[in-house]
């Protein structure tokens, strides 16, 4: 099955950036058509590759593969590098995410009007790399995709970003790239470790993979090597295979974000302008969760069920302390940011239950976090155009004003507090499940997730009930004083993203019956 | 007598090359000393026409011959044993001659008015680095190591100026106590073995026969030498001062050339040791590292900037080097070819750079990017190169070179193995800050007036262009490198 549909997934958007960065600046309107086109035809691409997905097939589908690079290195062998791009029930899901949020994000840069060349070479570049990232199935191309996501986000903050743009984007970067070394060094680590045993004959040399088929495999592991099962290679103690989980933790976690290596999200996204929000909170986490799923855990079957507690506890930890954090702002933007600190440990939470119900949920926790998230972000930014200001206590009774509005917020707020109903309560409900359900982790730990649930709905409800109930008032202080609801292209962004949420929670199916299979042959693997 | 007379005519007809290269130096030589200058009526046209016709017949001319004459054999002997033609040495002088290559495309397009003396004083130079590619006595070591250095003391002071001979005097003092350093361990070997060749096994006998210590003390003075040229801490101190006066297309050419003919020497030279330097090293490396990445966190100067970027990337050159099987330093090699593309490319931008903006400081470049959307990507592409990201050459080669240590890192027991690993990735992520701030102040940051700033003539452009487009191919195809290295 060598359709090319994956392949074109990534390389349609940087046709797009060619075509956008040739074309002389008169054609400046046309940009964000072409941003617009692209993106579209990418979200057709990932419902073809949806509707014609086996779901009882719980291996990777759509393979292609090519030989890519064969380096002879002298004594230690071979390095081999292949192209290769696969889905399964784990990655589907957040291409297909990935397809919708960058639309979204696409359209809701239509309110840009600074450089548009940059901007939209920039964004597509973005969207290239965020889809390589999710469906790349070698360590190398996943690191690449991986790493050549900092440079557009970094330019597209730092460009287009709020008054404090600079620190911001230098702060993201640092961040992330702290992380993408510590993932650096895992990937060197299992280069040098794993073999491809039928090529390494065909060669006569070991030939060193990044194949995920075969790293996932421990078979695969050279004897004596620094990430053999039994190395006695340790640090401080630590055993290497352990460590490298760690590293990956950590690496993947700066990303999730994780508490406490979650202090770049809250400054990255109130500086970004709204599209990028969206994209940042929308896309770009998940690739922290889809990293620790299919590599930490993939890759470290053996050592993960130890390190349950700490993951767990990482994400509880993030899901509390987000959601006070979220308590105390009153820039509504930032509540936002913590908002997602706090929905993102459930994603941890669920992982580190390691059974069906957890992973499944963490899984759908990500996608439908990406869609409600996208929602709040872009709520944030309908305001924030209007008055250049974000503070929640200088706006009251916005329901008399904008009834449209209040609408799209009470579904993006109350799905993210998990009503019933709405996707965010199917995803909190499985991790919380799953994690209920571990002998792997005590019981007070999924007992202090719940609590994360009350807290963030005191938060948003708080908000709600500050923002938009009682007599209609805003401060003096805004530049504009009157204020209008939405208009036709809010109205259309955030209908979509309401009705997916409404869709997402009523027929939890949808994501479950893909990812279901993928994750049951992934917890049956010795 | 006559059986001495028949070995020099012989070995002249193996190095026939250089041989050219020298009578391509004499004739530059004749013709500067003889045509009249006029200053008034700039000839500089002239000299580059000669110059790149010496460098294309002597890299055709050594390709030809030397691959006819690894055909008959591995390695060839010449002039006693002072000369060793291999084919790691041929390697490494395709990479010389080419960077030659680019410092002249440099130096026309950006219509620098060198006089015949600047290359005179090149190919004296690279006539050194040759010596240096194809030598494992000490005292071809010596004249390789003292062509290359004399002939860049020149070439830094030559522009009279006076930062110019502040550079060029801290150069050749700097120079002058490395050579005697060297000297004097050279003198200390041959005191306790009797030979100069350190591939005579008489050598290797007596190196094992005398205390760990003493050798190794004796090492680090000889490696004083091989260290000054690559600009390795701690003998690093003129780099910043030389990079900052000297014009870009020599400098560019000085921070490569000699770079890589040192790394060739010192790889050699372990190998053929095969002694436990991993102590010594890792100290070079890491001290290296420090210093020359958090100096080049403060610089405002672009060019004193990859003055400091040099030092530390020789570093991450000598990482390559530290094999727990003192040997197979492929890692290294590819380093040093993938370096090329991409340090003299930085040399090139920041002279486009200077040509818009008037001056090397970060500052200045403010809103050129914006002005030029090429010459944004292209500063992107190349800073994103040399700080070792994909997808460029130079994250390959920085993945090769970590991934050689973390092999070492399981056979060998050592600590300085991970410690060196674990500073070389910190490394690494705190070089994205300073390499970034210049695409980042070109593109971000905005001009108050643009009008007035005249259009980057299309062939720098060009040029430009291939550079990072070579970053980019090479990644994806390193093939092409490896190619090149795998005779070594």
């Amino acid at each position: 099955m060598n359709s090319g549909l994956l392949t074109s997934l990534i390389f349609l958007p940087l046709v797009g950036a060619g075509i956008i960065l040739l074309l002389p600046d008169v054609y400046k309107a046309s940009f964000k058509w072409i941003n617009l086109i692209c993106n579209v035809l990418n979200l057709i691409n990932a419902l073809t590759l949806y509707g014609s997905f086996n779901k009882t097939e719980p291996s990777y589908q759509f393979l292609e593969h090519y030989e890519w690079i064969r380096l002879d290195i002298g004594k230690s062998g071979v390095i081999s590098i292949d192209y290769v791009l696969g889905l399964d029930g784990i990655n589907l899901p957040m291409v297909i995410l990935s397809a919708i949020i960058l639309l979204i994000g696409g359209i809701s840069s239509f309110s840009i009007v600074r450089r548009p060349k940059a901007y939209y070479s920039l964004f597509l570049l973005l969207c290239s790399s965020v889809m390589g990232c999710f469906v790349a199935l070698d360590l190398f191309l996943f690191f690449l995709f991986f790493e050549f996501m900092l440079l557009p986000m970094y330019f597209l903050i730092g460009i287009w970003g709020g008054e404090n743009r600079e620190y911001a984007s230098l702060k993201f970067i640092i961040y992330t790239l702290v992380g993408s070394v510590l993932i650096l060094i895992v990937m060197i680590a299992v280069g040098m470790s794993y073999t491809d045993i039928f090529f390494s004959k065909e060669y006569g040399k070991t030939v060193h993979t990044f194949d995920f088929r075969q790293l996932k495999d421990t078979t695969n592991i050279i004897k004596n090597s620094f990430l053999s099962i039994d190395s006695p290679w340790k640090l401080m103690g630590i055993p290497a295979r352990e460590l490298m989980f760690v590293l990956l933790f950590i690496g993947f976690g700066i990303k999730l974000p994780m508490v406490p290596f979650h202090t770049w999200l809250p400054d990255a996204h109130v500086e970004a302008p709204t599209a990028i929000s969206v994209i940042l909170a929308g896309v770009l986490l998940k690739i922290g969760g889809y990293g620790l799923i299919r590599i930490g855990y993939g890759f470290f079957p053996d050592i993960a069920p130890d390190f349950t507690v700490w993951v767990a506890g990482a994400g509880v930890l993030s899901v509390i302390y987000g959601a006070l954090n979220a308590l105390a702002q009153t820039d509504l933007k930032k509540l936002i940011a913590y908002s997602s600190v706090s929905h993102m440990g459930f994603v941890l939470l669920g992982i580190s239950a390691l059974n069906a119900e957890g992973i499944n949920g963490a899984v759908y926790q990500m996608f439908s976090h990406g869609i409600l998230s996208a929602m709040l972000f872009l709520c944030a930014g309908v305001i924030y155009d209007q008055t250049h200001n974000r503070e929640i206590a200088n706006y009251r009774g916005l329901a008399k004003k904008m009834p449209f509005f209040t609408v799209a917020v009470s579904v993006a707020f109350f799905g993210s507090l998990g009503l019933p109903t709405l996707s965010g309560f199917i995803g909190e409900f499985f991790s919380l499940l799953g994690a209920f359900q571990s002998d792997l982790m005590p019981k007070w730990m999924p007992v202090l997730g719940v609590l994360g649930i009350v807290l963030s709905a005191v938060y948003l409800l708080w908000t709600f009930q500050k923002m938009f109930f009682g007599e209609y008032y805003i401060s003096e202080k805004l530049e504009k004083d009157k204020i209008v609801d939405l208009d036709r292209r809010e109205m259309l962004m955030l209908t979509v993203l309401g009705v997916l949420a409404f869709l997402f929670g009523i027929f939890p199916n949808l994501i479950f019956d893909i990812s279901n299979q993928t994750v049951q042959e992934f917890l049956t693997r010795p | 007598m006559n059986k001495h007379l028949q070995e020099i005519i012989e070995s002249t007809r193996l190095i026939l090359p250089e041989v050219i290269l020298i009578a391509g130096i004499l004739l530059l030589t004749g013709i500067v000393s003889f045509t009249k200058k006029t200053p008034e009526k700039p000839k500089f046209k002239r000299f580059y026409f000669y110059s790149f016709a010496l460098v294309i017949l002597y890299y055709s001319f050594s390709h030809s011959h030397y691959e006819a004459l690894f055909e008959k054999g591995d390695a060839f002997h010449a002039f006693g044993d002072i000369l060793l033609l291999d084919k790691g040495g041929m390697s490494f002088r395709y990479l010389i001659q080419l960077s030659v290559f680019l410092f002249l495309l440099h130096g026309v397009a950006f219509r620098y008015r060198y006089d015949g003396e600047y290359f005179i004083l090149i190919f004296t130079a690279v006539l050194g680095m040759a010596i240096m590619t194809m030598t494992t006595h000490f005292m071809g070591i010596y004249i390789g190591i003292e062509l290359v250095s004399i002939a860049s003391y020149l070439l830094v002071s030559l522009n009279k100026k006076k930062e110019n001979f502040e550079a060029g005097i801290k150069y050749l003092i700097f120079g002058a106590t490395s050579s005697a350093l060297m000297l004097y361990g050279i003198s200390l070997f041959y005191g306790i073995s009797h030979t100069l060749n350190f591939l005579d096994p008489l050598f290797l006998h007596s190196i094992h026969f005398n205390a760990d210590w003493a050798v190794q003390s004796i090492c680090f003075l000889v490696l004083g030498g091989i260290l000054f040229k690559m600009a390795a801490a701690p003998f690093h101190i003129w780099a910043p001062d030389v990079y900052e006066a000297t014009p870009a297309p020599i400098i560019s050419f000085l921070s490569y050339a000699p770079k890589v003919a040192a790394l060739l020497l010192m790889a050699r030279f372990i190998e053929a040791l095969h002694a436990d330097f991993t102590v010594i090293l890792s100290v070079i490396i890491i001290v290296s590292l420090f210093v020359g990445n958090f100096s080049a966190l403060w610089q405002k100067d672009a060019k004193r900037m990859l003055g400091y970027s040099g030092i530390a990337h020789a570093g991450f050159m000598l990482i390559g080097l530290l094999k727990a099987g003192f040997d197979d330093f492929y890692s290294a090699y590819f380093y040093a070819a993938a370096y090329l593309p991409v340090t003299m490319g930085a040399f090139f931008l920041l002279d486009v750079f200077k040509k818009q903006a008037g001056s090397y400081l970060i500052e200045d470049f403010k809103g050129l990017g914006q002005h030029s959307v090429i010459l944004g990507i292209n500063a992107i592409i190349l800073m994103v190169a040399l700080t070792g990201l994909p997808p460029t050459i130079g994250f390959t080669a920085k993945l090769l070179i970590f991934s050689s240590v973390a092999d070492s890192l399981t056979s060998g027991s050592s600590p300085f193995y991970f410690t060196v690993l674990a500073f070389g990735l910190i490394n690494t992520a705190v070089s994205i800050y300073y390499y970034l701030k210049i695409p980042y102040i070109a593109v971000v940051k905005s001009r108050y007036k643009t009008h007035n700033l005249a259009g980057i003539p299309l062939h720098l452009l060009l040029i430009l262009t291939l550079f990072s487009l070579s970053a980019i191919l090479l990644f994806i195809y390193p093939q092409y490198l490896g190619g090149l290295l795998n005779n070594i």
